[in-house]
């Protein structure tokens, strides 16, 4: 017999794959709408005149936006809707009762749809490495990686705190779309953060945020040097324990919360 | 609780827009993006978002698709209003929809009154901005139904509202001739967003706004004709 918690990730990736076309059309207009970021960038420097804006060239912001694009796709979850939508429908006092553990069962239902979209991923990424002629090294590609799983491991751990909190809240849809937003800002899909004004970046730069596109994109292109890598990797692991113990205390709380239609 | 509410309503009130409006300050502050200054900017992207945030209102089209795969549509169509009517009044949103458009609308107002634009030019540019809702509800209402007979997709929709709202919250320009061609003629929301501001803002001669506006009855027009003709494939539970 499979493994339960297999077997679940087995039908989520179906569930998820259900409607390809919609999949599909999903992942396209994602990387096409963070695209954009490209000519508007494109302008500020052709328009201005700047061969180098926060230590960026134009082909490095190019290859920034197209790779940060790629990335801005995995770096999401719906563990909050899962939980709000749980605890929103009472359904949350059926599954706490199953042999298995729920957290898991969110974290694997959120993990479908980012595997989903690794093929498109890869391909951009490469597309990107290759047409614009960045190079690249095998120590920054594992570094890489490894900063977006911290990254993705971060996005998850929040996202399901925030979905906890629709214990006290009734609804995590606005705080959701704040965490969207602020995640979009601080780190780096919109512009990277070097540019922000230095009393803004000195703070942005000490936050979890830079973990989603900013340091991932920066290291991948060449823009943070090799010698900064351990440091960005125990960076993101401090946040990601802090964030953790915060989840798992809060989490504890939101159990003892929970009464069913039954008492 | 109340608390909690407003303040849900609050970041409701800034679904689309507070991201742009910190955005274009920071921007602002350093750049003016192709010849655009900081106001002109948000008045753009506001104008976009008000718009648009009008078509999530009552286009949803998780709903409108969820309700003819279902079959079920039928029970909105045999009531003796219009099909339009029907599925505008069946599908659209509740109160926390309308929350994104008047937080555009507030920065709008906030826009105007820093770019000290003459009177006559805004009462033009509401009017237009009024039938560009009109035109570009009736066409992402045909590209739903239409995207559902061929890809049984409701995400498309989704998608195109995503770029559109995107794309349009920057001058068309910077994109060059091809993209703007297409936010012109293919998914044309520049006649409800760019070109009327660029009239405001005496960028191009205010026939172009004239122009606009009689575009948008032409997408209207077009868009009720292909609708009428997509629902027609539409076959309810019963067949």
């Amino acid at each position: 017999m499979d493994n339960p918690y297999i077997a679940f990730f087995k039908i989520s990736i179906k569930d998820s794959s259900a409607y390809f076309k919609d999949y599909l059309t999903y992942t396209i207009g994602r990387i096409l709408t963070y695209m954009l970021m490209i000519f508007v960038w494109n302008i500020v420097y052709i328009g201005g005149h700047l061969s180098e804006i926060g230590s960026f060239s134009l082909m490095q912001i190019d290859a920034y936006f197209v790779i940060g694009g790629a990335i801005f796709l995995i770096i999401d979850s719906k563990n909050d809707k899962i939980l709000s939508d749980d605890i929103k429908t009472g359904n949350i006092a059926k599954s706490l009762i199953k042999p298995v553990n729920y957290v898991y069962m969110v974290f694997l239902e959120s993990l479908a749809d980012n595997v989903l979209v690794l093929p498109p991923v890869f391909i951009t990424i490469i597309f990107a490495l290759y047409y614009l002629g960045i190079s690249t090294s095998i120590l920054s590609i594992i570094t890489f990686i490894i900063i977006v799983l911290i990254g993705y491991a971060i996005i998850n751990v929040i996202q399901f705190i925030i979905g906890s909190l629709s214990i006290y809240t009734t609804s995590a849809f606005g705080m959701s779309i704040l965490l969207a937003n602020v995640a979009f800002i601080l780190g780096g899909a919109i512009m990277p953060l070097t540019f922000f004004p230095s009393y803004m970046s000195n703070i942005v730069l000490l936050l979890p945020f830079q973990m989603f596109i900013y340091v991932p994109t920066s290291i991948l292109i060449g823009i943070i040097p090799s010698s900064a890598y351990l440091y960005y990797i125990l960076f993101g692991l401090f946040w990601l324990l802090m964030l953790s113990v915060l989840g798992y205390f809060l989490w504890g709380h939101v159990k003892k919360k929970i009464s069913s239609a039954g008492g | 609780m109340e608390f909690i509410e407003n303040i849900k309503y609050f970041m409701l009130c800034q679904k689309y827009h507070w991201k742009e409006f910190f955005t274009y300050r920071l921007q602002g502050l350093i750049w003016i993006i192709a010849g655009w200054n900081y106001y002109q900017l948000l008045l753009l992207a506001n104008t976009s978002g008000f718009i648009i945030g009008f078509v999530w209102y009552f286009i949803i089209a998780w709903n409108i698709v969820d309700g003819m795969r279902a079959g079920e549509l039928d029970k909105y169509l045999i009531r003796p209003f219009g099909k339009i009517t029907c599925i505008l009044s069946g599908y659209s949103g509740n109160l926390t929809g309308v929350a994104g458009p008047i937080g555009s609308l507030l920065l709008i107002i906030y826009s105007l009154v820093n770019l000290k634009l003459q009177l006559l030019s805004i009462v033009m540019f509401i009017f237009s901005m009024l039938i560009g809702i009109a035109a570009i509800v009736m066409l992402f209402l045909f590209i739903t139904v239409l995207a559902y007979l061929f890809m049984n997709s409701a995400q498309f929709t989704n998608s195109m509202l995503n770029i559109s709202f995107s794309a349009n919250s920057y001058p068309l320009a910077i994109y060059g001739i091809g993209i703007q061609l297409i936010f012109t003629l293919i998914l044309p929301i520049g006649f409800a967003v760019y070109y009327p501001i660029q009239a405001l803002l005496g960028v191009i001669n205010p026939i172009f706004a004239i122009i606009s506006v009689f575009g948008l009855f032409i997408i209207i027009a077009v868009s009720k004709l292909g609708f009428d003709k997509a629902i027609r494939g539409y076959s309810s539970g019963g067949g």
